[in-house]
């Protein structure tokens, strides 16, 4: 669905993005790790063309993503910013109803069919009873939770989520976790930028590790975090879960 | 309060506004007026020829302040942005007064304008190369001062050196504006940059209601954010530039109004355009109906108003933001 | 033609007549000191003028002007050329006054006229001064003899009405010298009946309403531009002005006192008779 092909980008003339080549296939959560500094948020950008790539090319289902115009782009590709701001203090659903407005003209009010998918987002993402809040007044959590509602809204057929759950509590991140894949569920792809490895392993489909702008290895949660990818991308030790269940806990720094 | 019932009330307020401004003046010639038989061929010049331009162009000098203010404010995400603050309007005043005082004035009616639209448009270029890209709210303010500094000193010099010996004395009326002594014909100057920076405006609603979410997601989601800044410094140049070089430079209604009328708008800023517009008319009208109700003797600036409503309330902004942690 | 034939007269008379002993050198710093100056002294006489009294529009003793010392009414330029005295007009600075006086000048004062009638007790106090009496006299005489057909002429017509009308809005009320010479040709000055005393400003609407007959324009650096100038091209005064156009007086003719203020009057008067 998603194909990049020798992506390079630099930024104030530093390569940080090194040569990438990936795919992303339908339906599926592809989960983006790697320590900071490793190039991620910026192979997001650059899929979204925010900033320019150096080299290289990012396809959407056949057709590079840089030749859509920016309005067709929107519809297909939604963004969940890390620490998104919000300037204005709007109400929740308000906001929601942004996701919206790609798809309408600056003319056109929102129909009915919109207030349909807003609803219905807004109930997935448990936020109906805060609709009528403001948004700069509620918590880290809840106001993740109505950004990502206004990514849902907007329908696109690939979701790029960068470090959505950062700054949440457990229930709120593994919350927003099944958001995403409940997303997938319907037909639709999520990119997502994370750095817990269990929340990586266990909700996301594949997973690829980057380290110093190139791609380090990509497959399953099994395939990719092994001890030798984790100790020389992340410089960590980490135990791991027995049985059926694969989990990952960072155990001791090795630098 | 839906929007257009907000829209009516205040079309409604303008109206109003304007019939009283119809109705006051030096004289205590009034509308009514008209409707007597007798009345000398003067009621009818005092009516046309003075108080109606007086009028128009309060309501739309005014409308095009408020509008600016909410553009600037929704495109920067501040609400402390105003075409004051971003040197658009000593800016204009300066391109007006190089082109008035220096004779460049008699070659065409568009020149005036025309400087001033240049003029508006060079010092906010100047503001946003010096406050670079990404600037916090502070540092455009910074760079507005500065800007604004240099066209007011400018203005002076170039008044000084006028050859008109009337100059020197008429700083005063474009640092503070007048609508006074105005005539039809100034109208019909400054309606055509009015009217296209205005059609400018409309459609950017969408794309201000976007950088809700911050540059990156509102580019994400179809904004081109150079084709709107544009578009928007390109608007606010040509209403501006037109509306000081007749009335000179008229502070705090883009601050002002944008600030009032936001709440009532849900906070959405594309929505605050065409409001602001009608707030902003409303209040260089009853700046300037106020201006006319005070006791005879030499006019007061009408900006010495509108700065005694909107100082103070700057400060309250200043102080309320600080809460906000809007910078 | 009679005014130029008189004015001339007094010129030769200020050459010819005899010398009095008047060790007064004498400088001016306004511009109507300097036209009196000008006027009624003796070219060693006069110690500075100031450097308005060059320029033609505003001084009528502007040829008389040349290769004199000029100020810009500075006390400190004073310093460099020693006068004996000072003139200057009434409403000369109390700072300037008190700096003058410290530096040990004596210091005349001349109202500024209101009045024709002031004129005359300003031109006798100028020739008192620099010791040439006979000179006023013979001016003031002149002055009346050419004023009086004027003023017998227009006994028995009708006033027309007229509005001084300046950049701004400026206009003369009661009390001014051009109020009063437009009061002695012979027409009404609707500036006092709009009840302006002194140097005042004519509303454009309180214009309209009054509707002089005619507007009565001293051009003043023609061809300049400025808000204040850009009025007098107001519609509205463009349009009570198509059928009937303003009256042109050269400002130098009226902007100080002096023997120009007959001519002044002259063609004031006769600009009542053309419709």
């Amino acid at each position: 669905m998603l194909r990049i092909q020798n992506l390079e980008v630099e930024l104030g003339g530093q390569p940080i993005v090194r040569g990438i080549n990936m795919e992303v296939r339908r339906g599926e959560v592809l989960g983006l790790l790697g320590p900071n500094g490793a190039g991620k948020s910026t192979l997001m950008r650059a899929i979204l063309q925010l900033v320019p790539a150096h080299r290289g090319s990012v396809d959407l289902e056949g057709v590079p993503v840089r030749r859509i115009p920016g309005e067709q782009r929107a519809r297909r590709i939604a963004y969940l910013a890390q620490q998104g701001p919000v300037n204005w203090p709007l109400t929740v659903e308000r906001l929601v109803a942004l996701g919206r407005f790609p798809h309408r003209s600056s003319w056109q009010r929102l129909a009915a069919d919109d207030q349909e998918i807003i609803e219905r987002i807004l109930e997935r993402t448990d936020l109906i009873k805060l609709r009528e809040r403001v948004v700069t007044t509620l918590s880290g959590g809840e106001r993740t939770r109505v950004l990502l509602a206004r990514a849902l809204v907007v329908g696109a057929p690939l979701l790029l989520a960068d470090e959505p759950v950062a700054a949440l509590d457990p229930a709120h991140q593994l919350q927003i976790m099944q958001l995403l894949r409940d997303y997938c569920g319907e037909g639709h792809t999520v990119i997502v930028v994370i750095h817990d490895l269990t929340l990586a392993a266990r909700f996301c489909h594949r997973l690829a590790l980057m380290h110093e702008g190139t791609l380090v290895a990509s497959g399953s949660a099994r395939e990719v975090l092994t001890p030798e990818n984790l100790s020389a991308v992340y410089n960590i030790d980490a135990r791991f879960g027995r049985g059926n269940d694969f989990y990952v806990i960072p155990w001791r720094s090795t630098v | 309060m839906t929007p257009g019932y907000l829209s009516l009330s205040l079309g409604v307020l303008v109206a109003g506004l304007m019939l009283i401004s119809m109705n006051l003046g030096a004289s205590s010639t009034s509308l009514l007026d008209l409707l007597d038989a007798q009345r000398s061929d003067a009621v009818a010049l005092v009516l046309l020829e003075i108080r109606l331009p007086r009028t128009l162009i309060a309501a739309l000098a005014g409308a095009s302040f408020g509008i600016c203010g909410a553009a600037m404010q929704g495109l920067l995400r501040n609400p402390l942005a105003s075409p004051g603050l971003i040197g658009s309007s000593s800016g204009a005043a300066l391109g007006a007064i190089i082109i008035l005082y220096l004779g460049f004035g008699e070659w065409s009616w568009m020149l005036m304008p025309s400087g001033g639209m240049l003029g508006a448009l060079l010092a906010m270029v100047l503001v946003y190369l010096l406050a670079g890209r990404d600037a916090s709210i502070v540092t455009i303010v910074l760079a507005g001062v500065a800007v604004n500094s240099l066209a007011v000193a400018l203005m002076s010099l170039i008044l000084n050196l006028a050859p008109s010996p009337y100059a020197v004395r008429e700083i005063v009326l474009w640092t503070l504006g007048s609508v006074s002594n105005l005539g039809m014909n100034d109208l019909w100057v400054m309606l055509p940059a009015t009217v296209l920076g205005w059609l400018l405006f409309l459609g950017t609603g969408k794309s201000l209601e976007l950088l809700t979410l911050g540059e990156d997601t509102a580019r994400s989601m179809g904004v081109n954010l150079l084709l709107l800044r544009t578009r928007l410094f390109l608007a606010v140049a040509l209403s501006i530039g037109a509306a000081v070089s007749v009335t000179g430079a008229i502070g705090f209604i883009g601050l002002v109004i944008p600030h009032l009328l936001r709440p009532l708008v849900g906070y959405r800023p594309g929505r605050l355009l065409g409001v602001s517009a009608l707030g902003g008319a409303a209040m260089l009208l009853a700046a300037d109906i106020v201006v006319r109700l005070m006791p005879p003797g030499p006019e007061i600036r009408i900006g010495v108003l509108t700065a005694i409503v909107g100082a103070p309330f700057f400060l309250f902004l200043i102080l309320k933001t600080r809460r906000w942690q809007l910078y | 033609m009679r005014t130029r034939i008189f004015l001339i007269t007094v010129l030769l008379a200020g050459l010819v007549a005899p010398v009095h002993p008047g060790p007064l050198r004498v400088a001016s710093i306004n511009l109507c000191t300097d036209q009196l100056l000008l006027a009624l002294a003796d070219r060693a006489q006069i110690a500075s003028i100031t450097f308005l009294a060059q320029h033609a529009e505003s001084s009528y003793m502007a040829d008389r002007a040349h290769g004199h010392h000029f100020n810009h009414g500075q006390a400190e330029e004073l310093v460099a050329i020693e006068p004996d005295v000072v003139v200057a007009s009434s409403y000369l600075s109390p700072t300037k006054l008190r700096f003058l006086n410290d530096l040990g000048y004596r210091i005349e004062l001349f109202r500024l006229a209101a009045s024709i009638d002031e004129v005359y007790a300003n031109i006798e106090q100028m020739a008192a001064l620099l010791g040439h009496p006979e000179r006023g006299t013979l001016l003031i005489g002149q002055m009346q003899d050419h004023l009086g057909p004027v003023l017998r002429n227009h006994s028995n017509q009708p006033s027309p009405s007229g509005a001084i009308y300046e950049p701004n809005g400026y206009t003369g009320g009661l009390d001014t010298l051009r109020g009063d010479i437009l009061h002695q040709s012979g027409w009404r000055n609707v500036a006092t009946d709009a009840g302006i005393r002194g140097v005042g400003v004519l509303d454009l609407e309180a214009l309209l309403l009054l509707d002089p007959d005619r507007l009565i324009m001293s051009p003043y650096a023609p061809g300049t531009h400025s808000l204040g100038q850009r009025l007098l091209q107001h519609p509205a005064v463009k349009k009570i002005t198509t059928a009937r156009p303003p009256v042109v007086i050269p400002l130098k003719y009226w902007i100080c006192g002096g023997a120009m203020n007959a001519e002044a009057v002259a063609q004031l008067a006769e600009a009542r008779n053309t419709p």
